[in-house]
């Protein structure tokens, strides 16, 4: 007797990408770059993965994980400027992003759903902490208040990264928010919950500080 | 306008959004302050360095373990390897050497190759006493592909003489041609070239199961809906011959039908369908990246499982399990339709670019090819793509001259008839291309290659500022850095972006493409590097031959980083 099961159908996917399935797999154990070597596109696939991700194939979704884990992270680093925070949020945003799946709608791009999310989760993980710290900032009012910030060290002033570790928070999610991850004033301020006005005069502060900085 | 105007107007004015007049003005009080053009440049060099920031930062730490137990722990890890894993079909991997996932993936290749269907000798239609017949699926009207004559000659493009052996090979599993340049017009050869391509038709092969007297069937189970646990029960005889199921056939969507493709001796199969209700008793213990799976050998049941039902499937016969709504499951339909009789079918490949050739094209059975492609050119070609009616697959591995690469497609019976590829791109290290716009656009975005090319450009010309050392040597690079902004590179220019939108106006409305029209520069990216020249180099207008010296040192450096094979 031989049997054939079908328990969990998935997602129609592209030959492209069903030929390549057990790679998909293999390469997955290793990582991204292990991907790309092989020829497989993750964009192309891009669709089908959620789908079957969707479906509940964790396998799919490690795939997905591997492929914007990077990115992810590096939005956590620089809104956190702390490396063991981004980490650990950063396994929160997949977890979550995992739940929330059903709520992704194929129409859109996942890419942006998930950074969307990721930057959500930074902004709400930033209010908390703040909460924690007792030192909750008033963001409407925060521009004309000097924050006592770190100075950056003289041997990394040119280091770019480093000096946007010492721009106050706002500041700094702002910053990325727009100019390393091209968001707009309308979408930051919506995110964050401020007004344009706010947004921008946050950007102005960042970007000074960061010119100084690098200046020095 | 004043300063304080300048500093609220500047950041509208560097995102470009400052109205004509508005800009006029601010551009005119640029020219008189000093202060504000200090700003703006100061801003300029700070935007430029966050461009060239990479958004990815690779964590230290692989942190999929923690969430896959994450996953687990809410109950959400796919239960479908445990299901796989229950499959009663033996099949087995090396535990201690693979992860549970790629041993989940050589299980499912293993499940579809051992599938089996079971056919008897066929009963008239008058016997047939399933339930009414659902619309049958739509058969694909075979095209036959051009015969070859006995004589088959494929001469190379513009070449007298030179004409390749033909290297037909006819077996059961595969036939093996080879295509060189244009078809011959009068023997109906192919390939044969058309106004911007050429054309490599395989043969049609005959089928091997022609010869063994078996017939082919496909049998489709079409399902209203895909998040549901199934089970297919189909009995096996002596006289069945199980011939494969292909991987694909088991991954159905909604509405789609799965397509299990067989040759079999006779006329009828028998189905059961179940539905599952959970495999208690097994475990997967993950021992390191190893697997272990534990459960009643030989066990495949779960008690629990109910049986919905028995069925007999004639040829060209649909039936629909209603009985599935005492589930509250949405019927299926189940299908055996005739395949196509000239198995496999050929594939064609349109080839629109001049810079590779399609040296080779494989069949196999269960619609499966491979097609080989040779760089004929003298250039490296970094990356091409070939599209297909439903998708489209794309390399960014070099290709060197004279070398060779290949790519697989598979097609369904009721895919597109005859199948046909159509390797449609082809470009080269310096960012140019041949073949269609909006697939180099495509590739561009998906592939991300725009940073080697960069590398690629500005290291010869920094190699030799080192080499040839000389002071004004500086000024030279400065420019010539300059006139790479004024003219930008090729896949950049303006006239490329008309070029895409004049041949199809659509890729205005393609984010992806846009992406390549509007995203980092090369040009952009020269501009940075004057700036960041000038910055470290220059000391009252003038280019400091030692600090410059170091900064041609670390860009070299830099630039060998990122050629660097990986």
């Amino acid at each position: 007797m031989v049997h054939l099961r079908l328990w969990q159908p998935h997602a129609r996917r592209s030959n492209l990408c069903s030929l390549r399935t057990v790679l998909l797999y293999e390469a997955a154990m290793d990582s991204k770059t292990a991907l790309t070597a092989i020829g497989i596109n993750f964009e192309m696939e891009a669709p089908t993965l959620v789908a079957r991700a969707q479906a509940g194939d964790s396998s799919a979704f490690e795939i997905i994980y591997r492929e914007h884990c990077s990115r992810v992270f590096g939005i956590c680093m620089r809104m956190l400027a702390d490396r063991s925070k981004a980490e650990e949020l950063t396994q929160r945003i997949f977890v979550r992003a995992w739940v929330k799946l059903n709520s992704f709608r194929a129409e859109g791009s996942f890419s942006s759903w998930l950074y969307r999310l990721s930057v959500n989760m930074v902004i709400g993980e930033l209010r908390l902490s703040q909460g924690k710290d007792s030192r909750t900032v008033d963001l409407e009012n925060v521009t004309s208040a000097e924050e006592p910030r770190q100075e950056p060290r003289p041997d990394l002033q040119l280091d770019l990264e480093r000096a946007i570790a010492t721009v106050p928070p706002q500041a700094r999610v702002v910053f990325v928010l727009h100019d390393i991850e091209g968001y707009k004033h309308e979408e930051i301020a919506e995110a964050m919950d401020v007004t344009v006005g706010t947004c921008k005069s946050q950007l102005f502060r960042a970007r000074r500080i960061l010119r100084e900085a690098l200046a020095k | 306008m004043n300063c304080a105007t300048f500093d609220i107007r500047v950041d509208d004015y560097l995102e470009s959004s400052l109205a004509q007049p508005e800009r006029e003005e601010l551009e005119e009080h640029l020219r008189e302050c000093c202060r504000c053009r200090r700003e703006i440049e100061s801003l300029q060099a700070l935007l430029s360095r966050c461009a060239g920031l990479t958004r990815e930062i690779p964590p230290d730490k692989d942190m999929w373990p923690p969430i896959a137990a994450e996953i687990r722990a809410q109950g959400a890890l796919n239960q479908t390897l445990r299901r796989i894993s229950r499959s009663g079909i033996s099949w087995s991997f090396p535990k201690s050497h693979l992860p549970w996932r790629t041993a989940a993936a050589i299980a499912l290749a293993t499940l579809a190759l051992m599938a089996a269907v079971q056919l008897v000798r066929r009963t008239p239609a008058s016997k047939r006493t399933q339930l009414p017949s659902a619309p049958k699926s739509a058969q694909p009207e075979h095209v036959a592909a051009p015969v070859l004559g006995k004589r088959e000659v494929f001469p190379q493009s513009g070449r007298a003489g030179a004409a390749p052996a033909n290297q037909t090979k006819s077996d059961s599993n595969s036939i093996r041609r080879a295509h060189e340049g244009s078809s011959d017009p009068a023997s109906g050869a192919m390939p044969t070239r058309t106004a911007n391509s050429v054309v490599a038709t395989s043969k049609p092969g005959v089928s091997p199961h022609s010869q063994s007297g078996l017939s082919e069937y496909v049998l489709e189970l079409r399902m209203p809906q895909w998040a549901f646990p199934l089970y297919f029960d189909i009995g096996a005889s002596p006289n069945c011959n199980v011939e494969g199921l292909r991987q694909d056939d088991t991954l159905p969507a909604q509405g789609d039908w799965i397509k299990i493709q067989t040759s079999a001796r006779g006329d009828a199969v028998s189905i059961q369908v179940w539905v599952l209700a959970g495999s208690p008793g097994l475990s997967i213990v993950e021992k390191g990246s190893g697997v272990t799976m534990q459960g009643p050998p030989g066990d495949d049941r779960n008690p629990a499982d109910k049986l919905v039902g028995s069925y007999s499937i004639m040829p060209e016969q649909t039936i629909q399990v209603l009985d599935l709504r005492s589930f509250n499951i949405k019927p299926i339909e189940i299908g055996l339709v005739r395949d196509r009789p000239d198995f496999p079918t050929p594939l064609r490949v349109v080839n629109r670019t001049s810079s590779l050739k399609v040296v080779d094209i494989e069949e196999r059975r269960g619609g499966r090819y491979r097609v080989t492609l040779q760089n004929v050119s003298n250039r490296t070609i970094i990356g091409w793509m070939h599209r297909r009616h439903n998708g489209e697959g794309m390399s960014a591995t070099p290709l060197p001259p004279g070398s060779t690469t290949s790519f697989r497609e598979t097609f369904f019976p009721s895919e597109k008839n005859p199948p046909e590829v159509t390797v449609n791109m082809a470009m080269f290290e310096d960012g140019s291309y041949e073949g269609d716009v909006d697939s180099w656009a495509l590739f561009n975005a998906r592939m991300k290659v725009i940073p080697k090319i960069h590398a690629a450009r500005m290291r010869p010309l920094f190699a030799q500022a080192l080499e040839s050392w000389r002071e004004d040597l500086a000024s030279e690079i400065a420019d010539r850095l300059r006139s790479q902004i004024a003219s930008p590179s090729p896949d950049l220019a303006p006239e490329v972006k008309n070029e895409i939108l004049a041949e199809d106006p659509s890729v205005s409305q393609s984010p992806k493409s846009m992406a390549v029209v509007k995203g980092p520069s090369i040009g952009g990216w020269e501009k940075y590097e004057l700036l960041d020249m000038r910055r470290c180099c220059e000391r009252d207008g003038k280019i400091v031959p030692a600090l410059f010296k170091a900064w041609l040192t670390q860009r070299k450096e830099m630039f060998e980083r990122q050629l660097a094979p990986r």
